[in-house]
């Protein structure tokens, strides 16, 4: 039976308010706290304390499960401000010494692809709030959208990771199978642990889809297609919304893992590795490069979700030509606000790709229309420009107030 | 079908609509007997555009007789789109001092002219060959209903716009009362957008069994030649079509000013005329923009397509806007376009913004931002225009098609 290895992505951005040009020089909050928090309630309400209590309960009842998490900084501070229960439920997860915590940028932002020291510095936020909040250092690395590069293995390599995620995606893997780790093309090899995106989006993005030839998609149909694979690994990445909020309580879907975790765990050989075992204890296959980026969105896998038109690619420059300045202001504020606005959700929401990919977008945006979502973006960033650029009043330079 | 002529200068979409409809379901080889108002000062010599796409067709019957897909049959009658009872009044009294040819009787208002059309539609609809009737809007909703009664076959009443997109409500009765009665009557309702249709339902009670939706459309044309003769350099923004209430004139001037104030080179072309004019021009005057303003009354077509292709954006502000075909021209032009939320031509058409026109603050906003921001400009005006292209009255036609087989299958109701 092959071993399995789970991966939850938890995350909420920071949505932005209704901003227009006559905001600007006026309103300095850019920040819906209200959508902010009730979007939060309801998501906790409906996923993140149900699934966090349904591991719980998975924890408790097979002594071989394992997940691991990466857990954004913009999403654990939210959980501080408005639902410090789900904070609390996710330290009772670590304190089963089975839940591994991943290494990421603390705003889900797409630093990396615009300031190599935006990034560094977005790394060590989060892996500060990781071990504020957990105890624990994370040792393995996973880029917002598992967003993925030889450029940013070798980055990763140099500061000491002992590996990087990443989707199992044709370009990367030719006709090799995504269940063994393999090495990055960087000096050292760096482990590389590929998402079978067949098998998590079956249940990520399929499960409740009527239209769906495999509809209803079982425990036992699951597991038969679990027992026919062969490999060191079965990798397993998705959304932890999956559970409760993608695919509502109404779908089945807790039932649904529930009882395929119990099936599974009832076969001979059967057992859960987290990213550590599996880059710890596994072989190392091939080498394998990725010469452009490619991460695990839409269909085409690649950074056209965020930056796949002119309007996403203006507004990730012009907030990156704020960086400098922003910096020299030393205003944690500015610092604080600057940094909510690189998670990709912003760009995400900007995206006019029509057809299949259009309608998740939509479904993930809080705008009537990519271009709503720019103009906002804009203006706020006209606002900031202006803010960063004028002589500060001393009432700025407010102590640190940053997130993560 | 009770159609309009198209219209020789610009004055509204209902022409433009009836005409590209005509042209569609000829195209796809429905034949069309044409029933138009013949207005004695017209001074464009008719539909030529509507015959030159009127096919030959062998008949089926007989091979060596041709018959044309299209049948003209003109009407002479004072009536004219968008017709209310003082214009009616007005045209009566020209009509009777020019002695006009006609040798019959024009009503003496509005409600009687519209009964002698319905009555002269009768007489039509017996003599000749058809299988249904579709009548564009109020005006020829009693023609439709005679010419069923007349003949026994269905009828399916087009919607443009309706009373209460004009003026909020039953302002006016005897039209409200001729549109109840026009979409209870008929076999089937078209709307020209869902927008449309749910208003149908919810303000006129018809059922949503029997309305459809067939959106407006338009068809590929050429480039548009000449410039205005306008700085090149200043941004423009544009309001084409009448100036009346319905179509929200007031938002425009309101918004104009904030973009004023932040664009000092700004410059506002409104191209069209109507029952709101001195009061746009007051409003303008009032506000310290004449100098900003250029008001060019009704255009030809080529004049307006030259000022679409020079605008930087298009603005269709209306307070109730059931289609809002300009919209349509706009993009054809590659021109940005920021509609109000409650136009129809948004179902459509994606890569436009939507606006509320109550709030200027955001009207103004977003003409700054197509102002501002180039990608969003180049955006607008290059999915607008690919999705334009996309659409085709043969298309709208179809769908009219599929209406009409409905209709017949099922009989008259």
């Amino acid at each position: 039976m092959i071993p399995v290895c789970l991966y939850f992505q938890v995350h909420q951005p920071y949505r932005l308010r209704r901003y227009n040009y006559f905001d600007v020089g006026r309103q300095h909050d850019y920040f819906d706290d209200g959508k902010n928090r009730s979007l939060l309630q309801r998501i906790s309400e409906k996923c993140y304390l149900p699934a966090t209590a349904m591991l719980l309960r998975l924890l408790e009842r097979h002594p071989g499960f394992c997940v691991a998490f990466s857990l954004s900084g913009c999403l654990l501070q939210q959980f501080r401000d408005y639902e410090p229960a789900v904070l609390a439920s996710f330290r009772e997860l670590a304190r089963t010494g089975r839940v591994e915590f991943l290494a990421e940028t603390s705003h889900h932002s797409l630093a990396w692809l615009a300031s190599p020291a935006e990034f560094v510095a977005q790394v060590e936020l989060h892996e500060r709030r990781i071990r504020e909040d957990f105890a624990v250092t994370p040792r393995v690395f996973r880029n917002t959208e598992l967003i993925y590069s030889d450029d940013l293995a070798r980055f990763l390599e140099e500061r000491g990771y002992s590996g990087v995620l990443a989707d199992g995606v044709e370009p990367l893997l030719g006709d090799r199978s995504p269940h063994f780790v393999y090495r990055a093309a960087t000096p050292g090899g760096l482990p590389l642990l590929l998402r079978d995106y067949r098998m998590s989006d079956d249940i990520a993005f399929r499960f409740s889809n009527r239209s769906w030839s495999e509809h209803p998609l079982t425990a036992e149909k699951y597991d038969r297609w679990v027992s026919a694979l062969q490999g060191d690994v079965l990798s397993l990445f998705m959304d932890f919304e999956t559970f409760g909020e993608h695919q509502w309580k109404e779908t089945g879907i807790f039932h649904f893992f529930e009882s395929w975790v119990a099936l599974y765990m009832s076969r001979p050989g059967s057992g859960f590795l987290t990213p550590s075992d599996a880059i710890g204890t596994l072989a190392k296959r091939d080498v394998l490069s990725a010469s452009r980026l490619i991460s695990w969105a839409d269909e085409a896998r690649d950074l056209s979700a965020w930056q796949g038109n002119d309007l996403q690619r203006d507004a990730l420059r012009r907030l990156f030509s704020l960086e400098a300045r922003i910096r020299a202001t030393g205003s944690e504020m500015f610092l604080r606000d600057f940094r909510r606005l690189t998670t990709s959700d912003h760009f995400y929401y900007m995206a006019t790709k029509s057809y299949a990919d259009g309608e998740v977008h939509a479904y993930f945006s809080p705008y009537e229309s990519p271009y709503e979502a720019y103009m906002a973006f804009m203006h706020i960033l006209s606002d900031l420009d202006r803010r960063a650029s004028r002589p500060r009043p001393s009432s700025v330079r407010r102590p640190a107030e940053a997130d993560a | 079908m009770f159609g309009w002529e198209f219209p020789p200068f610009l004055s509204g979409g209902l022409g433009v609509a009836s005409e590209g409809l005509v042209r569609g379901l000829v195209a796809r080889g429905a034949e069309v007997v044409l029933v138009l108002p013949h207005h004695p000062f017209a001074t464009a010599p008719g539909p030529l555009s509507i015959v030159d796409a009127g096919r030959e067709r062998e008949a089926d019957d007989s091979p060596h007789r041709k018959r044309f897909l299209l049948r003209l049959r003109r009407v002479p009658s004072l009536l004219r789109p968008y017709m209310t009872e003082a214009i009616y009044e007005a045209e009566w009294t020209a009509a009777r001092d020019a002695k006009t040819v006609f040798k019959g009787h024009y009503g003496p208002n509005l409600a009687s002219e519209v009964m002698r059309y319905a009555e002269v539609a009768g007489r039509i609809a017996r003599r000749e060959r058809f299988d249904v009737i579709h009548a564009h809007d109020w005006l020829t909703f009693l023609a439709g209903i005679e010419a069923r009664r007349a003949s026994g076959r269905p009828l399916a009443v087009h919607v443009h716009a309706t009373e209460f997109d004009r003026a909020g409500g039953d302002s006016n009765r005897f039209v409200s009362d001729i549109e109840r009665l026009g979409l209870t009557l008929a076999d089937r309702v078209v709307a020209v957008s869902r927008y449309t249709a749910g208003l149908v339902a919810d303000r006129y009670g018809v059922p949503a069994s029997r309305i459809r939706v067939v959106h407006n459309a338009i068809d590929r044309r050429a480039a548009a030649l000449g410039a205005w003769r306008l700085g090149e350099r200043e941004p423009l923004i544009l309001y084409a079509g009448r100036i009346t209430w319905q179509k929200g004139p007031a938002h425009f001037v309101d918004a104009a000013a904030l973009v004023a104030r932040e664009i000092p080179d700004a410059k506002f072309a409104v191209a069209g005329a109507g029952d709101g004019m001195r009061g746009m021009i007051e409003r303008v005057a009032a506000l310290g923009l004449s100098d900003r303003f250029l008001f060019t009354g009704f255009l030809s077509p080529s004049e307006l397509d030259a000022l679409y292709a020079r605008a930087d954006v298009y603005v269709m502000p209306s307070v109730s806007e059931p289609f809002g075909l300009t919209a349509l021209e706009a993009l054809q032009h590659g021109t940005p376009v920021i509609v109000s939320r409650q136009a129809g031509v948004s179902e459509v058409v994606r890569n436009v913004l939507r606006a509320d026109v109550d709030d200027t603050n955001d009207l103004a906003s977003k003409i700054l931002s197509v102002l501002l921001f180039r990608p969003l400009s180049s955006a607008l005006s290059e999915g607008g225009r690919a999705e334009v292209d996309r659409l085709s009255w043969a298309g709208a036609a179809g769908k009219c098609l599929e209406v009409y087989d409905e209709m017949v299958a099922e009989g008259v109701r």
